[in-house]
């Protein structure tokens, strides 16, 4: 594996920093990394003198943003992203599946993504728990990417999917309506509120008493249903009509929560009010639509309109190629709702990190905060804008320079086992098309063939 | 400058404005665009030709759906005698051709999900005869979403099976699909069979081993048999219909063959096949299979195009690219693979143009995946050119769309700029030189919606 980079500290220079706060955008501005945290962000003249002893980075003409933050994403959860068994999997943890040595993390470091809220499938009415990284690609256990605060979140799905309409899940299983969505989900809160009582009245219990009575029996699902009941679990929902996000936002009124967001929403326009009084924020497309019946109605004014209402809005990818580019997704809010640019920007920068309880570590260019951020050659809401270098805690993840030298090394690597598979295609004495093909293909997972090189070294 | 007077120019081009905005509602019942009978006059504007470069300060005009003159600031223009014009100031603002989606399912698809609403599969493996235009929905609501970014035209494909269809092109306004059609077989679709991903490939739709002590499957003993004989069920019903061809130019008693008739054009080399292929082996064989039929060949896909580039050149075999926003195809490929791929088709001099891919109802993105080739190494007039001038060409409309130029149909834009930069609007548009309306079915929910919170307020 290759080591993890190093936490730096630098000073950057002159470039227009988009702060995704108070202090808005700050053309030629200094942004001074420390210990991976930021010490200072805003104009050149306010930076301490003590700064300037750091590395310098020269970046006239460039664009500095906060991470780009991804709220729904299925990027590294080692296959298998629905535990579709039954209509409640609240037990099941993505904490469980986290694959570090996904490629499409490096990938998203290519399109400034810092931190993802990685989410369960939508195949059930109440689904499995989802888990927030941070992009620290180079580590080799799964608990090292974990985003350490983050607010506990778990998967809901209202409409289509969970009644297993399109075909992905008809099994006949319960429910097949959004009547029976809404009763189940009733259900299980209902559940969830007993089982706290049981369990708070047997920790009420006299010592004595305690001793001489049967706790009841743990209940994983409804443990994590009463979590949010308690408002320590936020409930990430996937849900796409009006009638479906008011239901839920009824419900959570009843049972006296505040969702954590909407994802998709993409009738979301059509109930804001109820959603900026129930929920945290909507999680949204940019202009994904007509798939289904269920977003025949989506326009891509909703993050715009959402705003306007005063709801905390967020756009995602629920896609790893779609996640390499949130920052021109961000740039459809400008084009369609008219959005301030700035304001546009932090539907992928603070809006997620609110969404997920981390906005006091990340999503803003704000002294304190974690040094994650992102380098641009151009207007990040631009189609011309590259990420030039991505960092995750100080230490930089990504950048082009670096991505040269590692494309170097794949090729070299490539080319030995474009040999290795020639030699041992002549030796079965097979046509040169064979050869050609099967070395074709022997290409396939240099991730593995990195491995495989290191694990030749150790044999 | 070529006005009369400028003061009347503008009197008249507000008026004109208004008497060619049509009065509408929401997208369905929005009426399509009016014939015009006047001449219409695009004045002072920055025109990018696609063909002649960039005039700043041009003129264009057009009438009966037929650009009639592209004039830079110098040339004097001339209407004949008795023309009767619109005029319009276009300062400021800059006139394109029409953009067209190379590769989509506009019309054939509504909902992805809703069966009833999927018109793209014939059900038999071969089914050249059907012909993709005859099902466009001509009120579909996909329609004026993509018009809307500036996508007039789009090349409508079938799916599925060996040979799916003919594709057609199809401009994006008209009250019929025939009025739509601007060429009702554009090419056969050749879906070029794909080998079984070889074992041990990650992931994707191997069949597990027979269990030990059985005998393997026929599809472990050869697990090409079925690409191949579905490779060679194409060749025999191009080599039947080359056979049937001759046979009806011998014989005027010779029995009519639907499937052979949709061919001949392909046969004869007056029409290109469309060969959906993305694996360089794909690629390869598709091209030694239509080499031999003497087929000319667009490929469509081409993934792996530049693996193969040489070959591409030397038979100048063009290649519809379906979209630029993809992920790497290996897990050791660059990360811009995709990006990168059209500036370095561009440089191998390879032709191409640029889709979306098969993103259903995503063609308002068209300039997006342009932009983002430019932004990775394409030039950007070429980017623009792969989205315009290079897609009517490989589509083998070359003659009618893809840039200003006298004699082809007035299908164009009025931007406040490029429509690869994601701010820039259009503003006006004319399909075959009637102005359509830009509004669509999610322009009228946002103005509804936003009725509702105005509302709001005053309820309370």
């Amino acid at each position: 594996m290759l080591a993890p980079p190093p936490v730096r500290e630098v000073l950057i220079l002159n470039a227009t920093l988009w702060t995704s706060a108070a202090a808005g955008t700050v053309p030629l501005g200094a942004l001074w990394i420390k210990d991976g945290r930021i010490a200072y962000a805003g104009p050149r003249e306010g930076l301490p003198p003590e700064a300037t002893k750091a590395e310098t980075i020269d970046a006239t003409g460039k664009h500095v943003t906060p991470g780009i933050i991804d709220c729904h994403s299925h990027t590294g959860i080692s296959r298998g992203v629905n535990e579709g068994g039954e209509a409640v999997t609240a037990e099941v943890r993505v904490q469980d599946v986290v694959d570090p040595d996904d490629v499409d993390w490096y990938r998203q470091l290519a399109g400034g993504v810092t931190a993802v809220n990685q989410l369960h499938g939508s195949a059930n009415a109440i689904g499995g728990q989802s888990n927030t990284v941070k992009l620290r690609w180079g580590s080799t256990h799964p608990d090292a990417m974990w985003f350490q605060g983050s607010v506990p979140g778990i998967k809901f799905a209202l409409g289509e999917n969970p009644r297993g309409a399109n075909g992905s899940n008809s099994s006949g299983r319960y429910p097949n309506t959004r009547m029976g969505v809404a009763a189940l989900i009733r259900d299980r809160f209902l559940a969830a509120q007993d089982y706290a009582r049981r369990i708070a009245a047997y920790e009420a219990l006299e010592p004595r008493e305690r001793a001489r009575t049967l706790p009841p029996r743990r209940d994983l699902e409804l443990e994590t249903v009463a979590e949010i009941l308690a408002g320590k679990r936020r409930v990430h929902c996937h849900s796409y009509r009006q009638d479906e996000i008011f239901m839920l936002c009824a419900m959570a009124k009843e049972f006296g929560f505040k969702i954590g967001t909407f994802q998709h929403v993409l009738e979301g326009y059509k109930v804001a009010e109820a959603i900026r009084e129930q929920a945290i924020g909507a999680s949204s497309f940019s202009d994904w639509w007509g798939y289904k019946f269920e977003v025949y109605d989506a326009i891509p004014d909703n993050g715009a309109i959402l705003r306007e209402v005063g709801v905390c809005v967020s756009f995602n990818s629920d896609s790893d190629e779609h996640a390499r580019r949130l920052n021109t997704e961000a740039g459809k809010a400008v084009k369609y709702g008219g959005v301030p640019p700035a304001e546009a920007l932090k539907f992928v920068t603070i809006n997620p990190a609110i969404q997920l309880g981390i906005e006091t570590r990340t999503g803003s260019l704000e002294r304190g905060k974690d040094a994650d951020f992102a380098i641009w050659s151009d207007d990040p809401l631009s189609y011309t804008a590259i990420c030039e270098s991505t960092w995750v805690d100080g230490a930089e993840r990504f950048s082009i320079a670096r991505d040269r030298e590692l494309r170097a090394a794949i090729a070299t690597e490539r080319e030995r086992l474009l040999r290795k598979a020639l030699a041992a295609g002549a030796k079965k004495g097979r046509t040169a098309k064979d050869d050609e093909r099967d070395a074709y293909w022997a290409a396939e997972d240099t991730t593995e063939a990195y491995c495989c090189r290191d694990c030749e070294g150790v044999r | 400058m070529n006005a009369p007077c400028s003061t009347v120019a503008t009197m008249v081009a507000v008026l004109a404005a208004a008497a060619l905005g049509s009065v509408g509602h929401a997208q369905d019942l929005l009426p399509k665009g009016a014939p015009e009978a006047r001449a219409i006059v695009l004045q002072n504007a920055i025109v990018h030709t696609m063909d002649r470069g960039t005039l700043i300060g041009g003129t264009v005009w057009f009438q009966d759906g037929v650009i009639r003159g592209v004039l830079s600031p110098g040339d004097k223009l001339k209407l004949p005698e008795g023309t009767e014009a619109v005029w319009i100031d276009a300062t400021q603002k800059h006139v394109y051709p029409g953009l067209v989606a190379a590769h989509s399912q506009l019309g054939l698809i509504e909902l992805g999900s809703v069966r009833q609403t999927v018109d793209t599969d014939e059900l038999n493996d071969q089914s050249p005869e059907a012909i993709a235009g005859v099902a466009v929905n001509p009120d579909s609501a996909a329609i004026p979403v993509a018009r809307s970014n500036g996508v007039l035209a789009a090349c409508v494909f079938p799916i599925g099976g060996e040979l799916p269809g003919r594709a057609s092109v199809m401009q994006l306004d008209g009250w019929t699909n025939a009025d739509m059609t601007v060429l009702g077989d554009a090419g056969v679709v050749v879906d070029w069979p794909s080998l079984p991903e070889p074992r041990g490939r990650r992931g994707r739709g191997m069949r597990p081993p027979s269990p030990a002590g059985t005998p393997p499957a026929a599809e472990e003993r050869d697990p090409e048999a079925a690409t191949r004989k579905a490779r060679e069920r194409i060749e025999e019903t191009f080599v039947r219909a080359k056979n049937w061809l001759a046979q009806k130019a011998a014989s005027a008693t010779t029995p009519p063959d639907l499937q052979c008739e949709a061919l001949a054009a392909a046969v004869r080399g007056e029409k290109p096949v469309f060969v959906l292929a993305d694996d360089l082996e794909e690629i390869e064989s598709a091209l030694s299979f239509t080499a031999a039929r003497g087929l000319r060949t667009v490929i469509v896909g081409g993934r792996d195009a530049l693996l193969c580039k040489d070959l591409l050149r030397e038979r100048d075999v063009p290649v519809i690219l379906t979209g630029v926003h993809k992920l790497p195809p290996r897990d050791d490929s660059d990360y811009d693979t995709a990006f990168v791929l059209p500036s370095k088709l561009a440089a191998a001099g390879i032709r191409f143009c640029i889709a979306t891919g098969e993103e259903f109802a995503h063609e308002r993105n068209l300039p997006y995946h342009a932009a983002t080739a430019a932004a990775f190494g394409l030039d950007r007039d070429r980017a623009m050119a792969a989205i315009t001038r290079d897609a009517a060409e490989i589509l083998g409309v070359g003659n009618m769309l893809g840039t200003l130029t006298v004699g082809k149909h007035a299908t164009l834009l009025v931007t406040d700029g490029n429509p690869l930069d994601l701010t820039t609007k259009v503003e006006r548009a004319f399909v075959a030189g009637r102005e359509v309306d830009l509004r669509n079915k999610q322009t009228e929910l946002a103005k509804k919606y936003r009725q509702k919170y105005a509302q709001l307020p005053a309820a309370k």
